[in-house]
């Protein structure tokens, strides 16, 4: 496993993160299942490097957590974006947005 | 979303157990969901377990991964939170500073003098004492001499048979080299009609720069087989001489340039940093040395050796002492078996470094402990404003402790002081490197051996940081530990009595100034003591009258004056003609101008004192000189007349002797007619006449016991005259008017002689003190700062308990007191501390000074006129630093003075 394909899996996954909390507080499964939903169940998270994502983007600054209780009535860790990870959802969304037509450039462009 | 658990503010403490307990509970939830939601669609329970556990991956792994990543963050995130808050602290600290701009000057200038000093000094003990040499595994590099059981002369260098014994016998060393100073005239090309140049010089064994490891910046240095007799002439420059006379040019590996006299193929440069034996050595030749006419008495040379790796000094004294007394055996020479037997020669090795720099050691150990304690009273001195500023904020201290803050009040005062402790340190660094380019430009006489090597560099900064830290923990750490000490409730209550508690806690500030006045006691004591010994040098009599005499230095090229003879004529011309110059009362020359490093000495015979048996024969100083040499320097003629008008050709037998010389040989009898040989194999001499004695040497020992023979004595078979030798001109008006005349006067008889190191008498006599002068320059410096700083702290201390006591000083004035009371009644406090300080300084004094011992001359350390000077002196300044403060408060109208607190 090359660090360049690991690293390219892991900030996409960052930004997909940050797009579901950008609804709203969610614990780690919320996240998850939303991903899941969004992606018409196209995209299979692992779920274990959910949790080490969601962590680092909580140590960054990017995110805020709080314990809470679900509907149910369990103890759960609930993520919030903070303003810095709303800033930098802007900015990984335009990022990403320019990638894809860069590489939708290339892949629809006619020999030279 | 009830029953929130606020995490954020829990963060900063969390550990390692905490976050993983964290980590669980989030984990379970995740499990415990996504099994109900199994079990929910009809699984059952242990295989919807298994399948969410196999979804899921490896949980151990990503629960260690987790709490590693907040464990970090929080790391970081602390660790940026403190030095934001440090930032904070010092920007509020700065603030609080430029509020009493008056403190802070006074703080931070007191700290980097205090620093300043003690970092200056400290990079000339760093860069002379401690740093290593500049050469490869120095640790291994010994200087090898000798002592000897000859009275007179308890240490001896080596001879050139020893080095050659030593180079073919002894085990311990990887190397080992010889090398002489000498002078030299250099003449830049062969047959060129440049003008002759005086550089100094060494003459080397080829093995030196390979036992030291030095390599040429060009060229090479010498190889085995060029020091000995018959060899290739060839020459290694100095890269400064390289730059300065030739431009630089690498050509000029493989020119010749002529060396008294003689062509020498120039072989390589030396760099720069290669000073050795001396920063002034310009240029080094092999030596021949000659197995054949190697003699075990010419102890001419200084050897170095390089240790074998694992090899201990101990081992190789050992060692050199065993095969020592195959020196004779091996190498004759002209020193009779039983003579040497009796001269009991022990080889002794120490560093190399030791050896370099043994002279000054004393000197530079000194004077760190001067810096030191003059930063020592800078500290107490700044630790004092501190107090007042601890006990002017007392109250705030104690209020804002009572409401939990007592923390961030003490961090306050930290950072003051260290804000303080910053500005001090960099101020001293500043006047560090402004104090040693003063030190290294000063005319200081002393010849501070690796001078060029001193500067302000890592480990000096390094040291005045330990500096800054010392004295910011110094200053800050009395009023922090006094606050704490306080209990809050007796702060707020006394507030509103700030009279009496004041001086209660004045105590902590009154023993600052005890310690001070006590170390700048210390410090005047020494230089008073060093003011002394140069007092009493300069009333040395040296034994000749400097004024008016003019010293010119010249030296004949050996090759082209190769008798004694021919060297005599060309001085009896170059005094005939000297005479002759408007202006000049006398001229005389001599070999040895009394202090200076001429030195020369052998062994003496008198008849009618017969050795017996095999007996070592005395050793004493011998000078040549020219008939008139005593009249023109003003050496008095006691007895008896001076040398006879000679034929230049004709060797001389008369011999003149110092007063002290007679003493000892014809104690209450005439020495006019006795006979005398200098060395063993001389003529016998007659004694002509006695003169006054000179301190030939040093003023700080006592005047030689010498012989003066005619400078063209001649001795042995061989005719032999000085080839380098001191004029002496008395001038009708300023000497150094002459030099100019003397110099055309030398040129128009031979071009080739150069002239050099012009210079009155008057300065050689006054560089004779030195080394004192400068010590005692340096300590009045610093025990002047001292006693400023002294001052200031007990002026500070007086002036703070008056401002206390202001109501009480107005209630005795309105009861009818007289200011003069007043007056006295807080002066006699302030003589109180300085009376304590004095007499613990004194007892400090006297267990110090005796440090001071191989620098004084004339004087004890204890000498009690100087230490019972310095302490009425130190009571006077004392007294007077009190009185200010105590006249001031008495002249303040009672009225005014109740109405103030």
């Amino acid at each position: 496993m090359g660090s360049t394909e690991l690293d390219l899996v892991r900030g996409t996954f960052d930004l997909l993160v940050l797009k579901a909390l950008s609804w709203g507080p969610m614990h780690g499964l919320g996240v998850l299942r939303w991903i899941e939903r969004a992606s018409q169940a196209q995209l299979q998270v692992t779920e274990g490097a959910l949790y080490p994502a969601l962590h680092r983007l909580e140590q960054r600054g990017w995110l805020d957590a709080e314990w809470g209780v679900t509907e149910r009535n369990r103890e759960a860790k609930f993520y919030r974006l903070t303003p810095e990870g709303r800033h930098a959802l802007t900015a990984e969304l335009s990022k990403w947005t320019r990638y894809t037509e860069a590489v939708g450039l290339v892949l629809a462009a006619p020999r030279a | 979303m009830t029953a929130r658990r606020r995490f954020r503010l829990a963060l900063l403490r969390r550990t390692r157990a905490t976050r993983l307990r964290d980590v669980d509970a989030e984990l379970r939830f995740h499990i415990e969901e996504r099994v109900d939601e199994l079990v929910a669609l009809g699984m059952a329970r242990p295989q919807a377990e298994a399948e969410v556990r196999a979804r899921f991956g490896d949980v151990a792994g990503v629960r260690a991964e987790c709490e590693a990543i907040d464990a970090a963050g929080e790391r970081t995130r602390s660790r940026r939170e403190w030095w934001g808050a440090a930032a904070r602290q010092a920007r509020l600290a700065a603030r609080a500073l430029a509020r009493r701009p008056a403190f802070a000057l006074v703080a931070i200038g007191t700290l980097a003098l205090g620093i300043g000093a003690a970092t200056a000094v400290f990079s000339l003990v760093h860069g002379v004492l401690l740093r290593p040499l500049p050469f490869p595994e120095p640790e291994r590099l010994l200087a090898v001499t000798h002592t000897t059981a000859v009275p007179g002369v308890p240490e001896v260098q080596q001879s050139d048979a020893g080095f050659l014994l030593y180079e073919r016998r002894a085990t311990a060393f990887e190397r080992t080299g010889v090398h002489r100073a000498t002078e030299v005239n250099l003449v830049a090309t062969a047959g060129g009609a440049m003008q002759a140049e005086r550089l100094v010089a060494a003459g080397v064994s080829a093995s030196l720069f390979p036992t030291l490891r030095a390599t040429a910046l060009q060229g090479r240095t010498f190889v085995a087989g060029e020091d000995r007799r018959g060899a290739r002439p060839v020459v290694v420059l100095s890269e400064g001489l390289w730059r300065r006379r030739f431009g630089g040019d690498p050509s000029v590996v493989g020119r010749q340039v002529v060396v008294d006299g003689s062509p020498r193929e120039v072989v390589g440069i030396m760099p720069a940093r290669f000073q050795y034996p001396s920063a002034s050595t310009q240029l080094w030749y092999p030596l021949p040395f000659d197995a054949a006419t190697a003699s075990p008495g010419n102890f001419n040379y200084t050897q170095v050796a390089r240790l074998k790796p694992g090899v201990t000094p101990e081992r190789a004294v050992a060692e050199l002492a065993r095969i020592l007394p195959r020196v004779i055996e091996e190498y004759p020479g002209d020193v009779p078996p039983a003579m040497w037997a009796q001269a009991r020669l022990a080889p002794v090795v120490a560093p190399l470094r030791e050896a370099i720099v043994g002279r000054v050691r004393g000197l530079l150990w000194v004077l760190l402990g001067g810096a030191g304690l003059v930063l020592l009273i800078a500290c107490a001195n700044v630790a004092s404003l501190f107090l007042v500023r601890a006990e002017e904020g007392q109250r705030e201290l104690a209020v804002r402790s009572a409401l939990g803050a007592g923390r961030a009040a003490a961090a306050q005062y930290l950072a003051e002081a260290a804000v303080v402790g910053v500005l001090g340190s960099t101020g001293g660094v500043a006047l560090a490197v402004a104090g040693v380019r003063l030190l290294r430009a000063l005319p200081s006489g002393v010849d501070l051996p690796r001078l060029s090597e001193v500067g302000v560099d890592g480990p000096v900064l390094l040291f005045a940081l330990a500096a800054a830290a010392f004295a910011t923990v110094a200053a800050s750490a009395l009023p922090l530990l006094r606050a704490r000490g306080v209990p809050v409730a007796a702060v707020l209550r006394d507030a509103g009595r700030a009279a009496t508690a004041g001086v209660r806690r004045q105590s902590a500030r009154k023993a600052l100034v005890v310690a001070q006045v006590a170390l700048a006691l210390v410090l005047v004591a020494a230089s008073g003591l060093m003011a002394r010994s140069f007092a009493r040098l300069r009333d040395v009599a040296p034994g000749f009258d400097p004024a008016r005499v003019l010293a010119v230095r010249i030296a004949l090229p050996p090759s082209s004056y190769r008798d004694a003879a021919s060297v005599a004529r060309f001085h009896d011309r170059l005094l005939r003609e000297l005479d002759a110059l408007p202006g000049v009362r006398d001229a005389a020359l001599t070999s040895w101008l009394p202090l200076s490093e001429d030195h020369n000495n052998g062994t003496v015979f008198v008849e009618d004192r017969p050795m017996v048996g095999d007996a070592v024969p005395p050793v004493h100083e011998q000078v040549h000189v020219s008939r008139d040499w005593f009249a023109t320097v003003g050496t008095p003629l006691l007895a008896g007349r001076t040398f006879a008008p000679q034929d230049p050709a004709r060797a001389s037998t008369e011999v003149i002797v110092s007063r002290a010389f007679a003493q000892r040989y014809w104690p209450g009898q005439s020495a006019i007619g006795k006979r005398v040989r200098a060395g063993l194999v001389s003529p016998w001499l007659t004694v002509v006449g006695v003169v006054g004695d000179v301190h030939l040497a040093a003023l700080d020992r006592p005047a030689e016991e010498a012989l003066y023979l005619p400078y063209h004595a001649f001795e042995r078979d061989t005719a032999w005259a000085p080839t380098s030798v001191t004029l002496a001109l008395r001038a009708a008006g300023d000497p150094a008017a002459l030099v100019a005349a003397v110099r055309r006067t030398v040129h128009a008889l031979d071009p080739a002689v150069p002239t050099y190191d012009e210079r009155p008498m008057a300065d050689t006599l006054r560089a004779a003190a030195a080394r004192t002068r400068f010590t005692t320059l340096l300590l009045g410096v610093a025990s002047a700062v001292a006693l400023l700083l002294g001052a200031v702290g007990m002026y500070g201390v007086m002036a703070y308990g008056v401002s206390l006591r202001q109501r009480e000083i107005g209630v005795r004035l309105a009861l009818g007191a007289r200011p003069l009371d007043v007056g006295r009644m807080i002066s006699r406090q302030g003589v109180a501390l300085a009376a304590a300080g004095v007499a613990i300084g004194l007892a400090g004094a006297l267990a110090v000074t005796r440090f001071l011992r191989g620098l004084l001359y004339g004087v004890s350390p204890t000498d009690p006129l100087t230490l019972g000077a310095t302490c009425a002196l130190l009571l006077v300044v004392a007294l007077l630093a009190s009185w200010l403060p105590a006249r001031r408060a008495a002249a303040l109208p009672p009225v005014e003075a109740l109405r103030r607190d």
